[in-house]
């Protein structure tokens, strides 16, 4: 494949309605089931309070001084706010990816799943002030921070996904997008692919019968028929992604598509293994049920708050005799040979993931390398990426800010079409209040490292109650409003190592009062699910 | 025309291909047709949008108006005298659009020659490419550039005092602490504290890196500024004041801006008239509102119909485009917008739209419009969902010839 | 991704000290005194610190003790199979020749020679213990240090200091200087003067540094027309390490300056008016040299073991005479190659065979040490000027 030429999706994106047919049942792009009232779902993600800090030779920034939201199953939080306010370090603070030098995460509590993500966090550092200069001197315990980013691998990826700003740069240009989803598949949903492997049954009558069906079918059938028939296939082997490879077979084979069988078939015979693949994937269902046994570890750890470490002094030990054990398998020749069985279902898994996210020739994209893929394209792998491991929450940092305008409706329009398809709750991070109000049902405004507002879509634009929201909303150059004059907020993003006292905006406020320098404003409800911080409303104060 | 202000560039046909090499002995096998056939006027005191997505062709275009890039072919005429101008446009008129290959392909006819030589003689007194370098120093005071990306305008190893001193140096202006002087007016101009001189530029934030560019950019009293994409990088409060800033500055000194940009809501708050590219061409070009009002290419209706509203209760009928952008070292042949075109028709694969005045002062390159005919009216990219968009041909008729979907 | 969420963006604007009234802050005094607190708190490079700046005391201290000329005893070496002359009579005694010199009186001193004394060719040959030798060792054996010479560790070392570290910095800093000089315009000229200029640094870099230096310092003392005298000669060297050197330096600062020319601030200064030579000299020079550093850290350390080998060789005109005092001499004529012939004669006759191990330990300490240390402050310093380390 030339690297000089692009990959275009000139061919099709499929349009937003088209019926969901991806093969991999109960995949993250299987229809989820129909979202109940906001109100009444329950809370995946709970931040209450989070502290995070950044230690430099200036002083300290305080970058996030006391935030917290709730995250719903199935809802799309906003977060939204300039350079500075926070925003990027509050997703990171979540998954624990701040650089330990100069930041920490200070105190609060990450609950998810009932897990106290911070658990333990007084006990990784120690800190005491340098007199007569705004450092202060850490003293770092790396066996509790080792420890605890550990207890983080049960989370990253699995539970929480991440989506980065610049996809040109967070994928790795020497290996092919399938590998790299591949890896991801594999990681977090190992145990399932491997049994499907193991309990394959390429030799069951009915595989041959369904065989004979596709071909039938794919001789006058649509599109969607033929589609079906080679799933069906799939679903007789037992697994599905040879359904897929079936599917693109017949497909590029187009009329002659009786041709194509000892095509299928040279592929089914793949699916009888040998001896040594055998136990290749039994090693690897092993690794994987580990690693299952593992995170539930950690999350009981995070959970009830008492460290496991019998329970996981034994697991390593028994992943560490499970690799001992087949090490023969990385043999030079046996490895390609063994490794085969899994890259090739991985593979096919990956050009059906790709399908869900919209990229019109998923095969030719899954073999292909990063730097051959557009910006857009580029950004819906990264999506497909970060959905195959079915997270609960995905943390989208600056999901289009490096895309084109036209590029970043496509974007737009495939995350509304995956929020009604699959149903994972979203953070979305930017600073584009327009892109919000198109994918967001409820927004969280920063500033300067606390949530000023917190309101549902509709309600933030049309009542905008925290003078900074107003402000920020009266200084967009709106194309349906061309005469509106652009105000601007009077004066600048504070310096954080040195933040204004009380409320942090009242330098820059016109409704400022005298009570605004003393003390931080408590979180007020304001309406339903409407909730602001600051001293001109005085409603309830909002509960935890 | 008369009332308006005097030109003060305008580029006529400006070409810039980039060779690709290739092979063993690097032999030009290709070019990349970056700006192809380009023409604009910028008046004083006035503002020109230019609009587009990555790879149009844009940035190039600011940097072919400054001669920061040697253009392959066509023009660029600094201030020429109101009478020369006029002239300028009938013979260009006449002349007729220029054929996608540059080459001489039949003999011209002696009226033709007897006006290219006409044109000759004026660009070789008015055309900033045919002068040699060294005279270009007074039209470069004249014809500064402010840049994107604030982060890498400014050399990191240099005092902003240094910085926005920099020009005022090297055309020796004034003595050494006459131009720091000026720098400190100049900094108190675009808002910054004269204090702020001794500092280096990383310990500012962009916005305010952004303002010192634009001072260095103030300091030789330019007539005209080149702004590339000047608020992409910066957050919206920010943009709106550098916005303000520019137009007082535009107000007080009758600057004329180019401004590019990719964001339309941007470009219409500030410019007077906008120029739309696409893929190295221009395809429409208007006074801003009339063009925010009745975008005629179906590209600008669907960059109009892309830009997000932050108006969670305004649903409108987008138009997405298919596709990515297709390269531009192998554009597609005939109209470059046909493989993601709405409308498409079949001609539209084989011939290339000239660009036509089809409206006063508004021209559009399309086969929609063949002739200069006034379009009609009505073409609102707001218009509420459901309704189609009157006036254009139904996308999903049997006329529009769209290609079944392979 | 971690660089995005780096203290900046978290702190939104950055700190900006207050003003004090009255004084303008010298900001480059700021940013020295910003450089200093990282620098201080990285131990190695603070370690390496302490070591250069010991050596630079060392030389001084070295510099300024008179020769020691006369305080040594002189002693006979007898080496068997050589001829003897002047230690007939005295069959316990160790009497010692200097390659190339004739002892002129019995008591087998070695006169010094014109040159000034803190040059002091010869060092007077005792081994490192000044005591009286263990005679029997050095009596029957081949002992043959250093062709059949003897000098004084000691103060080989004590001046050694003086003289590498003269040469490493003078030749790296000298080829550094040229290098970067060549490889900006170069790089940033592009066109044919980029593809002649590297074809050229090309062909020099394909040439082995050894021998490359072997033959310009040899061609160019041929000349012979300034004369010969010590400052030649270490002029010579220095010149023929630096034409050496250079070509390395030229190609590294050629591929920053590839990717400085691209900056934003290039090109503004550019709409600026500004010519060629403004631009290289204050934009592109100052923010590529930073790849320089790193090569001039590792070069420091091998200037001193090039000139060993050279010496090892046999190359002995670059220095006025074979027992110069310098680190990489000293460790070179710890070895002799007549060692290895004469081991085979000691085996026949079942001698004793002396190796003295620390005349080569103690000189490639020193010489280790040095290099280390460079190599750690450049670490340091790298650490603390990348703007991109925040912290």
């Amino acid at each position: 494949m030339s690297s000089a030429v692009r990959i275009n999706s000139e061919t099709d994106t499929l349009p937003a309605s088209a019926p969901d047919t991806s093969p991999v049942s109960g995949g993250p792009l299987a229809s989820a089931p129909a979202s109940e009232a906001p109100a009444h779902r329950d809370v995946v993600l709970d931040v209450r309070d989070l502290k995070t800090y950044f230690f430099t030779y200036d002083g300290v920034v305080k970058a996030l001084d006391g935030v917290s939201f709730k995250v719903r199953r199935g809802e799309t939080l906003g977060l939204v706010g300039e350079t500075g306010c926070g925003k990027s370090v509050t997703a990171f603070s979540i998954t624990r990816l701040i650089p330990d030098p100069p930041g920490r995460v200070m105190s609060g509590k990450i609950l998810y799943r009932g897990a106290n993500l911070l658990w333990n966090l007084e006990r990784e550092a120690t800190f005491k002030p340098i007199r007569n200069t705004g450092r202060v001197k850490i003293r770092r315990r790396f066996r509790q921070i080792r420890a605890a980013m550990d207890r983080m691998s049960a989370v990253r990826g699995g539970g929480v996904s991440t989506i980065f700003q610049e996809p040109t740069s967070a994928m790795n240009p020497i290996f092919s997008i399938s590998d790299q989803i591949g890896e991801a598949l594999l990681l977090h949903r190992g145990m399932e692919i491997v049994d499907a492997l193991l309990n394959a049954k390429p030799d069951d009558p009915a595989v041959a019968a369904a065989i004979d069906h596709a071909l039938e079918v794919s001789r006058h059938g649509t599109n969607s028929e033929v589609r079906a028939a080679a799933l069906a296939i799939g679903t007789a082997v037992g697994v599905p992604s040879l359904g897929v490879q079936a599917y693109y077979i017949l497909r590029e084979a187009g009329p002659s598509a009786p041709e194509s069988k000892p095509e299928i078939l040279h592929a089914l015979r793949r699916l009888k293994f040998s001896g040594l693949q055998r136990a290749y994937l039994r090693r690897e269902r092993r690794i994987a049920e580990l690693r299952k046994r593992a995170n539930e570890v950690y999350l009981t750890e995070m959970r009830t708050g008492s460290p496991q470490r019998m329970a996981r002094v034994n697991l390593s030990r028994q992943r560490t005799t499970a690799n001992l054990r087949t090490l023969y398998l990385s043999l030079w020749g046996i490895r390609r040979h063994v490794r085969r069985t899994v890259q090739n279902e991985l593979y096919w898994r990956t050009v059906a993931t790709l399908e869900g996210v919209g990229i019109g020739n998923p095969v030719q994209v899954a073999r292909g390398y990063p730097h051959e893929l557009s910006g857009g394209m580029l950004q819906r792998v990264m999506i497909a990426m970060a959905l195959s491991s079915e997270p609960d929450i995905l943390l989208a940092d600056e999901p289009t800010t490096a895309l084109d305008v036209t590029i970043q409706a496509q974007i737009l329009e495939l995350m509304r079409d995956l929020k009604s398809r699959v149903g994972t709750a979203i953070v979305l991070i930017t600073h584009d209040l327009a892109v919000i109000a198109e994918v967001a049902d409820r927004v969280c405004v920063m500033y300067a490292g606390h949530i000023v507002e917190t309101a549902p879509v509709a309600e933030l634009y049309h009542r905008p109650l925290h003078p900074y929201t107003q402000g920020l909303l009266a200084s967009i150059p709106r194309l349906d409003q061309p005469d509106k004059e652009l105000t601007s907020i009077p004066g600048s993003v504070p310096n954080l190592i040195t933040p204004p006292t009380g409320c942090r905006f009242h330098p820059r406020c016109p409704h400022a009062m005298p009570v605004c320098k003393t003390e931080h404003p408590p979180t007020t409800v304001e309406g339903s699910g409407h909730t602001v911080a600051c001293y001109l409303y005085t409603g309830p104060v909002a509960v935890e | 025309m008369p009332g308006e202000p005097p030109v003060v560039l305008s580029a006529r046909n400006v070409r810039k291909l980039f060779p690709i090499r290739g092979g063993v002995f690097s032999t030009r096998i290709g070019d990349v047709r970056a700006v192809d056939g380009v023409s604009l006027d910028i008046h004083e005191g006035e503002t020109v949008g230019l609009v587009g997505e990555s790879g149009c062709g844009k940035t190039t275009v600011g940097r072919l108006l400054l001669r920061l890039i040697e253009p392959t072919s066509g023009q660029t005429y600094y201030r020429p005298p109101p009478e020369t101008f006029d002239r300028l446009q009938e013979i260009y008129r006449e002349l007729g659009p220029v054929p996608a290959d540059d080459g001489a392909a039949t003999s011209p006819s002696p009226e033709t020659v007897k006006l290219l030589s006409e044109l000759d003689r004026i660009a070789d007194q008015y055309s900033i490419y045919r002068q040699r370098h060294k005279n270009l120093a007074r039209v470069r005071e004249k014809l500064q550039i402010v840049f994107q990306d604030p982060f890498s305008s400014l050399s990191p190893r240099m005092l902003v005092r240094d910085i926005v001193a920099e020009p005022l140096e090297i055309h020796h202006v004034g003595s050494r602490s006459q131009r720091y002087q000026r720098v400190a007016e100049l900094l108190q101009e675009v808002g910054l504290n004269p204090e702020h001189l001794w500092r280096f530029p990383h310990e500012f934030s962009g916005g305010q890196r952004q303002r010192i560019g634009i001072a260095r950019a103030l300091a030789l009293r330019p007539e005209l500024i080149v702004l590339d994409e000047p608020t992409s990088a910066l957050d919206v409060s920010v943009q709106a004041q550098i916005l303000n800033i520019l137009q007082k500055l535009q107000r007080e000194q009758r600057l004329a801006y180019l401004f590019i940009s990719h964001h339309l809501s941007v470009v219409r708050a500030i410019s007077h008239s906008v120029v739309v590219m696409y893929l190295g061409k221009v395809v429409e070009r208007a006074k801003t509102d009339e063009l925010f009002t009745r975008p005629l290419h179906p590209y600008t209706q669907a960059l109009l119909s892309a830009i997000p509203i932050p108006d969670p209760a305004l649903k409108r009928e987008r138009i997405i485009l298919k596709g990515d952008v297709p390269s531009p070292a192998a554009p597609p042949p005939g109209c470059r917008f046909h493989t993601r075109c709405p409308a498409v028709m079949p001609i539209c694969s084989s011939v290339e739209p000239p660009l036509i005045e089809v409206r006063e002062n508004h021209w559009v390159a399309c086969h929609l419009y063949p002739d200069p005919r006034i379009a009609p009216e009505g073409t609102d990219p707001l218009v509420p969902a459901g309704s189609p968009l009157p006036g254009t041909p139904d996308p999903l008729g049997p006329s529009s010839g769209l290609s079944a979907a392979s | 991704m971690s660089a995005e969420i780096s203290a900046e963006t978290a702190g939104g604007a950055p700190a900006t000290p207050e003003v004090r009234r009255g004084r303008r802050p010298n900001p480059r005094i700021a940013q020295m005194k910003r450089t200093w607190y990282f620098l201080r708190r990285n131990t190695l490079a603070m370690v390496g610190l302490g070591v250069i700046i010991f050596l630079v005391f060392v030389a001084i201290y070295a510099a300024t003790q008179p020769y020691p000329w006369t305080s040594m005893t002189p002693y006979c070496v007898y080496t068997p199979g050589s001829p003897n002359t002047f230690c007939e009579g005295q069959p316990n005694s160790i009497c010692v020749y200097a390659q190339g010199t004739v002892a002129p009186a019995p008591n087998c001193y070695v006169t010094p020679t014109a040159y000034p004394s803190f040059v002091a060719p010869t060092f007077s040959l005792v081994p490192f213990h000044t005591g009286p030798l263990p005679l029997g060792s050095f009596v029957d054996a081949s002992v043959g240090v250093s062709g059949s010479y003897f000098y004084n560790l000691y103060q080989g070392i004590l001046r050694g200091s003086d003289w590498s570290l003269t040469f490493s910095f003078s030749i790296v800093g000298l080829g550094a200087s040229i290098g970067l000089i060549v490889g900006a315009i170069s790089g940033y000229f592009g066109g044919v003067v980029d593809e002649a200029l590297m074809r050229f640094v090309d062909i020099m870099l394909s040439i082995p540094q050894l021998l490359f230096v072997l033959i310009v310092i040899a061609v160019v003392s041929q000349l012979a027309i300034f004369g010969d005298s010590l400052s030649t000669r270490i002029t010579f060297l220095i010149l023929g390490f630096v034409v050496v050197f250079w070509p390395l330096y030229a190609r590294i600062v050629r591929g920053q300056v590839l990717v400085t020319r691209e900056q934003k601030y290039v090109e503004a200064a550019k709409a600026s008016g500004a010519n060629s030579g403004r631009i290289i000299r204050k934009h592109i020079i100052p923010n590529s040299v930073y790849p320089v550093f790193v090569q001039m850290s590792l070069d420091v350390g091998s200037i001193p073991l090039t000139i060993g080998a050279l010496i090892f060789l046999g190359f002995t005109a670059i220095f006025p005479t074979v027992s110069f005092p310098e680190w990489g001499t000293l460790s070179a004529l710890s070895v002799n190659p007549s060692v290895l012939t004469n081991l085979l004669t000691s085996y026949e006759l079942n001698l004793p065979v002396f190796v003295p191990w620390w005349m080569m330990l103690f000189p490639g300490i020193m010489l280790f040490m040095f290099a280390i240390s460079v190599n750690f402050i450049s670490d340091g310093l790298r650490d603390a000027l990348d703007p991109r380390l925040r912290r």
